[in-house]
């Protein structure tokens, strides 16, 4: 395996990394707008747990 | 850690080590007597049901949401390998050698369900690519084990399930319950073989493997939403089925306790607060099937589902 392909599965590995931070991030924020609408709004179906 | 390790001294400790050895070997030996033969039962349905028949839309639905089962059964394939070659005790070893045995048949009997289908079966998707290859390219035998055996299985098992019972098409619905068998017993491998591999790490190694399961639970939720539309048009519930999913999970992590009921270290384990969280992402972020959403929480998903597809651009750009 040559120093290139390593280096630019480096590359690779923090592409996804990145943009899977991005994604939880997204997510979280996401949720915590969604229960903070439904805390003030309602209306969607929340079953017992 | 300490030394030296006076619990393999210990007479419960032994015995717990001996019990989970021979359920090990009998997950080698249940395969081998529950093995099927994939174009032998493919063949009988297709027989039996008249071949595939099946609106268009749905037919492509199923390709987009199998495409994703094809490859990580191929994954699963190779990833059961490097187990079988990795793992040391001859009964763990005797388990994943029968996983590639099963996996090897998921795959040939879904690449022939796929082609008899005569769909266009898509490109795979940037969140499953990410979550297989990361599996395939790690070399740490603790996160095969606990992406692929743990999580990725559960998966599986709990989207066989649903995809059976939703009776999609005839063919499928029967042929679901012998490839979710064999599954099961694969999660079994990571339950029983993976706590001796945890009690031996450290606080940071533990940092990373949650970290692992943060990365691959978040790909598998965003992947979801990138197939809702799917998932609607053959009537499979998502809220249904992470809820199945998430019971699973939780028996499968009270079946990694100790005997004096610790939780495995490096393993996120759902506490009663974690469990609410999820439960509520569950009903925000996947609705009932059949239910009218607000039109709040209804633009956030459309908006969240419009977001998956620039994931997956972006997981795509390297794969």
């Amino acid at each position: 395996m040559t120093a290139r392909s390593g280096w630019w599965r480096d590359v690779k590995r923090a592409w996804v990394t990145f943009v899977v931070a991005g994604m939880f991030v997204v997510r979280m924020l996401s949720l915590l707008l969604m229960a903070l609408l439904q805390q003030l709004v309602g209306g969607a179906e929340i079953r017992p747990a | 850690m300490s030394w030296p390790p006076y619990h393999l001294m210990k007479r419960d400790y032994l015995a717990e080590a001996k019990a989970k050895n021979e359920r090990l070997e009998r997950l080698y030996h249940v395969g081998h007597k529950q093995a099927w033969d994939g174009k032998q039962v493919l063949a009988e349905l297709l027989k039996k049901h008249g071949g595939i028949r099946i609106a268009p839309a749905k037919k492509k639905a199923l390709a987009e949401i199998f495409s994703t089962i094809l490859w990580g059964e191929l994954a699963a394939w190779s990833i059961s390998a490097d187990l079988a070659l990795q793992l040391e005790d001859t009964e763990a070893k005797m388990a994943a050698t029968s996983q590639v045995f099963d996996e090897a048949r998921h795959f040939y009997t879904m690449r022939d369900y796929l082609l008899a289908l005569d769909c266009e079966v898509p490109p795979l998707d940037g969140y499953t690519h990410a979550v297989l290859t990361e599996l395939l390219d790690t070399h740490r035998l603790i996160d095969k084990l606990l992406g692929m055996q743990l999580i990725v299985e559960s998966v599986a098992v709990t989207l066989f399930k649903t995809v059976a019972q939703a009776n999609v098409e005839p063919v499928l619905s029967e042929l679901m319950p012998y490839f979710e068998r064999d599954e099961a017993r694969h999660v079994g491998l990571g339950v029983l073989y993976l706590p001796r591999l945890l009690a031996g790490i450290g606080p940071l190694e533990g940092a990373r493997l949650k970290l692992l399961q943060l990365k691959i639970v978040t790909l598998i939720g965003w992947g979801t939403h990138l197939k809702t539309r799917y998932f609607v048009e053959l009537g499979i519930d998502n809220n249904e089925t992470f809820r199945r999913g998430m019971k699973l999970n939780n028996e499968v992590m009270s079946g990694m306790r100790t005997p004096d009921g610790e939780e495995p270290r490096g393993v996120l384990v759902g506490s009663a607060e974690l469990d609410r969280m999820n439960d509520l992402a569950i009903d925000l972020f996947f609705p009932r099937l059949g239910s009218s959403p607000p039109r709040w929480q209804h633009r956030i998903i459309s908006t969240i589902e419009k977001l998956s597809r620039v994931g997956d651009r972006a997981l795509r750009l390297v794969a």
